[in-house]
């Protein structure tokens, strides 16, 4: 028996490391491609998707891993984005230290949602994350001493269109990628998936339900806040309006159409979601028309998302 | 965990720390210029008979659709008729319009970047301040003329070479209701504004100017737009005992609710503000409250009983199907004209040629009158559309449920300037 | 004393409006297990239905045909874009986002349709008496009238029914419920209709009161699921104190105490809610709580 598990991890780790070459190329291939393009609109584009990217695998690990659907995403991606903004103005410091704020914001934030609502499942859970994010954004327009309330901040030396942070933020998500998928097939991402299929027996075999669940939200919302400070740096100007409910929304659905696959959906789910977002017409209100008429069409005919039916309790790539 | 895993999850850490360490080692200057592009600067002789590209920002879809599918209308009339005078130069003028999504900045910000990256001379837009200051930033990054047409925070353009406004100051506006509420004997005042940036930019305007003008204010209510009960806000209004509402806010829906709810709690107060008591739709939506309500004033640079006025709306509807007048459509179609006369002057050049170019321009004859670019409504320079008075206010008339041009109290308001 | 009336009136009416909202969406989720996302955008399509789209020159003959409309459009929703993902394999969040999607749809083709101006919708019921200086409209007393009526309506159906009982079955374990021969295509679509057509009373009998907007499609929509959750999921009474305890919590301490943090306060009363007490008033949805570890 031991060996059948030994033989299935190594193969499982060699897996693992042919889709991480692949996420390195994919992401390798869109970085030259748009550095050789050359235009600011593109660098803007792939930048965009690279946060959203990192977005997506955030929400990933609590929704894919750890069954947590949550609508905070994008408010926690804002929390990020202040304390790194607060953090430059206040004290001047560089952009890894601010980095290294944002995530310890995330993850307190990760702690301090975790804990009331532990008790939460499913539907009931995704609620409480509305309500919080719903809070969040209105404490963002509210709070001007600390955000520059609806007006928004500017942010000081951002760099934008710079073609080596879109290089940073597509190695930041690919990266990203590869650690959940490292962690999928480590032995706490196993127990992790445990819980995932079946809580009541992975209980009854000693994993701690509790703080695994917790682990899910610290690192997802850790994170959401590391994307924020990574888009401080490129945007040159934060506010409320970057931070509400529909963006949580685009998250989710990213998640959603993605489907299960932790690595390729992650990504196709957060590019699905791009190009269906993008400005596909010139006439007003079409493009929009067309993003809800495509999420009913590949949602009703693949249910599983882009990357394929699963049985239950296996889990894939 | 296994050797080959952590090997592998530190490969991909270190890679990242490097070149997180260079993106931080490198300078911010590594955006690429708007002359890049091959439309925008030139000034050699390829550039000839190829068409003047003008780009447009306009939140075609998100909260302000409408607002973004009438600024799209104007703009193509603005520009077949520049073109019908025979264009700039000799060359055709063409649009390219950017959709910012509504009101987030982000989609500002892209919009002007697709924009640059289409290679346009400059760009017009954006629709409310905040976008506008995010444009000016970008704009001042890739050195690309913006010219604001709906803007009206003070100072957006100090220092920003690149920005242009052709829109009125706020703050003059909010001393004129000022000047007339010390008219009207309102005296304290309640002020009722959203949390969007129009709202939170009245609001802030409204609570510097009061005491210059030694009015109290009473009762300061907001919300979030678009709201679904304003309920506590009209109460809290009746409550305050304040004699008139200052209105901060440009959404109709909003406006129509909150009259509608004051008028069944009882509150019987005037109302009066710029923007959304008269916006789109509103007239007709809460005539029934407006009716009743004890005064409903609407205060505006834009004038719609003078002649030149009501030719440019019959000229304008007939070509864009657009009925209600105001500033937006006529700053818009404003700032193309300015646009058209900075091109000439730099011969169809965008960047630093044509700031040069705007900034030397002279007065001339927009259809909103005013010197140059910068439009500074004073006493003396506002003729055009723009009446015999700086700031015209509107009363609601419940016996033909519409909107009249109140002179006295125009008068009243224009002292504020002097 | 002047805005006591005023704040429980209104209260009153809102409350109800947002109940009726809640009913709908738990009915959905009662027989579905699916959080509907649009029904914030199917009540104002009912109310533009009758305001910019005028069938005839009678308002209640137009409240009845956009109530039916919208109702149909509720089967025609399940039928078309739900029956298949949900008999394939999909799981409620994906059910959650088709909705989501269809709400999108439905708000664009509504601004392309009609604009997006505010409009005024006119009441059924005109008029108004005073009280204590408040204007009290008799629409909004009819509102309360069809709400009681409905929920009532439903408990009796549900409780006293076999179509009532089958519907309570079918949210328990669908494959079961089918094994005993319930119909569960005709239920489901039928249980959709009745939500959505809840949904339009709350379109034609409550904006008249408050102007009609596309805009605030999701204002509403988030407020209805509030109010669904704190009264507590899969009850009907439950989802109309839902809606009444959201109305009168936010509005009183909007006029007593600060009117500028009325919406973070639904969301601080659901959070609190979700916190201490997750299955609402009602205590339905305990079997969504995980096992205390």
């Amino acid at each position: 028996m031991a060996s059948w598990i030994a033989g299935w991890m190594a193969r499982e780790h060699v897996r693992a490391a042919r889709t991480d070459l692949a996420m390195a190329v994919v992401f390798a291939a869109v970085a030259v491609f748009t550095a050789g393009h050359g235009s600011a609109f593109a660098t803007t584009t792939t930048i965009n998707f690279g946060l959203f990217t990192l977005l997506t695998a955030s929400l990933q690990v609590m929704l894919g891993f750890s069954n947590q659907a949550s609508l905070t995403q994008a408010g926690i991606y804002g929390i990020g984005a202040y304390v790194a903004v607060y953090v430059e103005m206040k004290s001047g410091v560089a952009m890894p230290v601010a980095l290294l704020a944002s995530l310890a914001a995330g993850a307190v934030a990760g702690l301090l949602l975790a804990l009331p609502l532990a008790r939460l499942r499913e539907h009931i859970l995704a609620m409480g994350t509305l309500a919080v994010q719903v809070i969040l954004s209105e404490a963002f327009i509210h709070l001007p001493g600390l955000t520059g309330g609806v007006n928004g901040e500017a942010v000081p030396d951002a760099l934008i269109n710079s073609v080596p942070v879109m290089v940073t933020i597509c190695a930041c998500a690919a990266g990203v990628i590869m650690a959940l998928n490292h962690f999928r097939i480590s032995r706490v991402g196993r127990q992790v998936l445990a819980v995932k299929a079946d809580e009541t027996m992975a209980a009854s075999i000693g994993i701690n339900v509790r703080l695994l669940r917790l682990v899910a939200v610290v690192v997802s919302f850790a994170v959401a806040a590391g994307a924020g400070c990574l888009f401080t740096e490129t945007a040159g100007f934060i506010s409320p309006d970057d931070f509400t409910l529909t963006s949580s929304l685009a998250v989710l659905v990213a998640v959603v159409l993605g489907g299960r696959s932790v690595t390729w959906g992650t990504l196709a789910g957060a590019a699905a979601y791009s190009v269906l977002n993008a400005e596909t017409t010139s006439l007003p209100g079409l493009s929009d028309l067309l993003l809800g008429i495509m999420l009913v069409v590949v949602l009703g005919y693949l249910p599983s998302g882009l990357t394929g039916i699963t049985l239950p309790g296996r889990w894939r790539r | 965990m296994r050797s080959r895993h952590r090997r592998l999850v530190l490969a991909a850490a270190g890679l990242t720390a490097l070149a997180c360490v260079a993106a931080c080692g490198s300078s911010a200057s590594s955006s690429s210029p708007a002359s890049s592009s091959p439309a925008s600067s030139g000034g050699s002789a390829a550039a000839a008979g190829k068409p003047i590209l003008i780009g447009l920002a306009a939140p075609l879809t998100g909260s302000s659709p409408s607002e973004g599918t009438s600024e799209l209308a104007i703009a193509k009339y603005a520009v077949s008729v520049i073109n019908g005078k025979g264009g700039i130069d000799g060359r055709q003028v063409q649009l390219v319009t950017r959709d910012t999504g509504g009101v987030s900045p982000t989609g500002a910000v892209t919009a002007f970047e697709s924009l640059s990256s289409d290679g346009v001379a400059l760009v017009i837009g954006e629709y409310t301040s905040t976008n506008f200051a995010a444009g000016c930033t970008i704009a001042m990054a890739q050195h690309v003329v913006l010219i604001g047409h709906a803007s009206a925070t003070t100072g957006l353009t100090d220092g920003k070479t690149y920005c242009f406004r052709d829109a009125y100051q706020v703050s003059q506006s909010a001393g004129a209701m000022f000047q007339t509420a010390k008219a009207m004997g309102w005296n304290p005042i309640a002020i009722a504004a959203d949390t969007t940036s129009f709202g939170v930019s009245e609001d802030t305007e409204f609570q510097k100017l009061a005491a210059t003008y030694g009015i109290k204010i009473a009762a300061d209510v907001s919300w979030t737009s678009p709201a679904s009960s304003l309920t506590a806000q009209a109460l809290k209004l009746g409550q305050s005992g304040a004699k008139a509402v200052f209105i901060g806010s440009a959404s109709g829906p909003d406006v129509t609710l909150l009259s509608k709810t004051m008028v069944a709690s009882g509150v019987k107060l005037p109302i009066f503000g710029p923007g959304g008591v008269n916006a789109p739709g509103v007239p007709a939506a809460a005539g029934s409250a407006y009716n009743v309500m004890p005064g409903v004033y609407d205060i505006t640079s834009y004038d719609s009983q003078v002649a030149a006025a009501q030719q440019f709306m019959s000229l304008i509807s007939k070509e864009t199907g657009i009925t209600q007048g105001g500033e937006n459509p006529t700053q818009l179609y404003d700032a193309f004209m300015i646009a058209a006369a900075g091109l000439a002057k730099s011969a169809g050049q965008g960047g630093t040629a044509l700031v040069s170019a705007l900034q030397s321009l002279g007065q001339f004859p927009t259809m909103s009158g005013g010197p140059g670019t910068y439009v500074d409504y004073t006493p003396t320079q506002h003729s055009g559309l723009f009446g015999p008075h700086l700031y015209t206010i509107y009363k609601w008339d419940a016996a033909s449920s519409a909107f009249a041009v109140d002179s006295a109290l125009s008068a009243v308001a224009d002292k504020s300037a002097e | 004393m002047n805005e006591l009336t005023g704040a429980v009136s209104s209260s009153l009416f809102y409350g109800t409006a947002l109940g009726l909202m809640a009913l709908a969406f738990t009915i959905i989720y009662t027989v579905s297990q699916v959080f509907n996302f649009a029904v914030g955008q199917f009540m104002i399509l009912a109310a533009l239905l009758t305001t910019a789209v005028r069938f005839t020159g009678n308002a209640v003959v137009n409240d009845l045909i956009a109530i039916v409309l919208v109702g149909a459009m509720g089967s025609a929703t399940y039928l078309v874009a739900l029956r298949w993902p949900e008999t394939h394999g999909a799981s409620p969040l994906t059910l959650v986002i088709i909705t989501f999607g269809i709400g999108i749809v439905v708000e664009q083709v509504a601004v392309l349709a009609w604009g997006s101006y505010p409009l005024s919708e006119a009441p059924v019921l005109g008029g108004h008496f005073v009280l204590n200086g408040n204007y009290i409209p008799y629409q909004g007393l009819l509102l309360i009238a069809v709400a009681v009526v409905t929920v009532t309506g439903l408990g009796l159906l549900q409780r006293h029914t076999v179509v009532g009982k089958q519907l309570i079955a079918l949210g328990g374990n669908r494959a079961t419920a089918r094994y005993y021969g319930i119909n569960d295509l005709a239920l489901v679509s039928v249980a959709w209709a009745i939500s959505f057509a809840v949904l339009a009373v709350v379109g034609t009998l409550y904006l008249p009161l408050t102007g009609v907007a596309i805009t605030t499609d999701l204002s509403y929509g988030v407020a209805a699921f509030a109010a669904a959750v704190i009264g507590g999921l899969g009850n009907p009474a439950g989802a109309l104190s839902g809606g009444i305890i959201v109305a009168f919590v936010t509005n009183l301490t909007g006029v007593y105490v600060n009117p500028n943090i009325t919406d973070t306060l639904t969301f601080a009363l659901l959070f609190a809610f979700l916190v201490f007490r997750p299955g609402g008033l009602t205590g339905r949805a305990i079997e969504l709580l995980g096992p205390r570890a």
